[in-house]
């Protein structure tokens, strides 16, 4: 029976290996380019949060847990939060409505930094789904018992 | 597919958006499971996201990105929207999802059963 | 008697939502179709919002211009509305802390027993 056991968590671990940086570099060009291709901040984010889910899936909770600390990861979401609100307010400073595009000149079209405001927000977006969808998932399995997840030497 | 096909292939849309409320709807009134009940409410709000997006079909037109490598002269964009409006939907039932999910943690916790017929007397 | 009640209650709902939808089958596009998207590339500047059936018109043809953006819908959801992803902001940061609060024990999270016997 250990043996079936330990067959399992081989071929899981293998995968989690293999599928890890791919789920992290793609998630990261997506968010990248949003407002080149179809994609964005929101989309980036949660294909960036299932590699935190991998790494629970193949190795085991008390791994999961050292790599990604939990503390960490709930002020990160609620500084993304809070940058998001000052990129808006830049509107006011200049002194037109609240959440205003105010240079969004800055470039050609089809560039990487070209719209302003809106790659910005993008970055806030992105990590601040990122950061919470992952720290939700890990926060529902740490109440797990913690037999059902044998560690794998 | 010439336009008049596809512009009567979008009733396919409406009736299976009908459809996933119709059946969310009776899972979450006659079923006993609790974790059959979050299901049914998920279901009800797949079916209201694949309604709204429905709403802005156009017939003959791409997706509204002006990308210049891929765009012939003549050609026109379907409505996007109902598709931004969408995304803050998605994410809206997500959010409630989770919530849910941490409720049923706590009733499984304090009660030790799933049953909604057994867990209906509050304790005083 | 309830299974009864519930059975009749989803055939009038289906039968209702069916008569709905065949009805919003004659409905007319949201958006128009001669928008030349080429032509709006080329040069962003000249378009003319005489004749626009809709909100979605008026935003496609300035989108080039008042935005250098080429993702119609990233710049809807940034730029024109963004109002409403920052509320949408605020629902994640409130379904997490709903949840952290819901669900709380007496130690941190990550942390497992043999960290308290440490202290």
């Amino acid at each position: 029976m250990k043996k079936n056991i330990n067959v399992r968590h081989i071929i899981v671990k293998d995968a989690a290996d293999i599928f890890t940086p791919l789920s992290l570099v793609f998630g990261f060009y997506i968010i990248l380019h949003g407002n080149l291709s179809p994609g964005g901040g929101f989309q980036g984010g949660v294909m960036i949060a299932a590699s935190a889910v991998l790494i629970y899936l193949g190795y085991g909770f008390k791994t999961a847990s050292s790599a990604i600390n939990m503390e960490v990861i709930r002020k990160g979401e609620a500084i993304a939060a809070i940058c998001y609100t000052c990129l808006a307010l830049l509107g006011i400073f200049f002194g037109l409505n609240f959440c205003r595009n105010v240079f969004f000149n800055n470039g050609a079209i089809g560039d990487l930094l070209s719209s302003g405001t809106i790659a910005f927000m993008n970055y806030a977006v992105g990590f601040k789904v990122l950061t919470g969808v992952s720290f939700l998932i890990l926060l529902m399995v740490s109440l797990l018992a913690p037999d059902s997840d044998s560690e794998h030497k | 597919m010439s336009t008049s096909e596809v512009n009567g292939l979008i009733i396919v849309n409406y009736i299976g958006s009908v459809f996933l409320i119709a059946i969310g709807f009776y899972t979450m009134m006659a079923k006993k499971n609790i974790m059959k009940i979050v299901i049914g409410m998920g279901i009800v709000d797949y079916g209201i996201n694949l309604l709204i997006v429905s709403v802005g079909f156009n017939p003959g037109g791409t997706a509204p990105i002006f990308t210049i490598n891929e765009l012939d002269p003549g050609t026109f964009f379907v409505d996007p929207v109902p598709q931004a409006l969408t995304l803050t939907s998605i994410v809206i039932g997500a959010c409630v999802t989770a919530l849910a999910l941490s409720l049923v943690i706590k009733i499984k916790q304090e009660y030790g059963t799933l049953d909604a017929g057994q867990i209906r007397r509050l304790r005083g | 008697m309830k299974k009864v009640f519930i059975f009749a209650s989803l055939i009038i709902f289906f039968a209702a939502g069916i008569w709905g939808a065949f009805n919003m089958m004659s409905f007319q596009n949201t958006i128009s179709s001669d928008m030349d998207a080429v032509s709006l590339y080329n040069d962003p500047q000249h378009y003319d919002l005489s004749d626009a059936t809709g909100v979605a018109d008026i935003i496609v043809s300035e989108n080039l211009d008042k935005t250098k953006a080429v993702n119609a819908v990233t710049a809807i959801v940034f730029d024109f509305r963004g109002y409403d992803t920052m509320g949408e902001s605020f629902i994640l940061l409130t379904a997490i802390s709903g949840s952290m609060a819901i669900l709380r024990k007496s130690k941190k999270w990550g942390e497992d027993d043999h960290d308290e016997e440490e202290h």
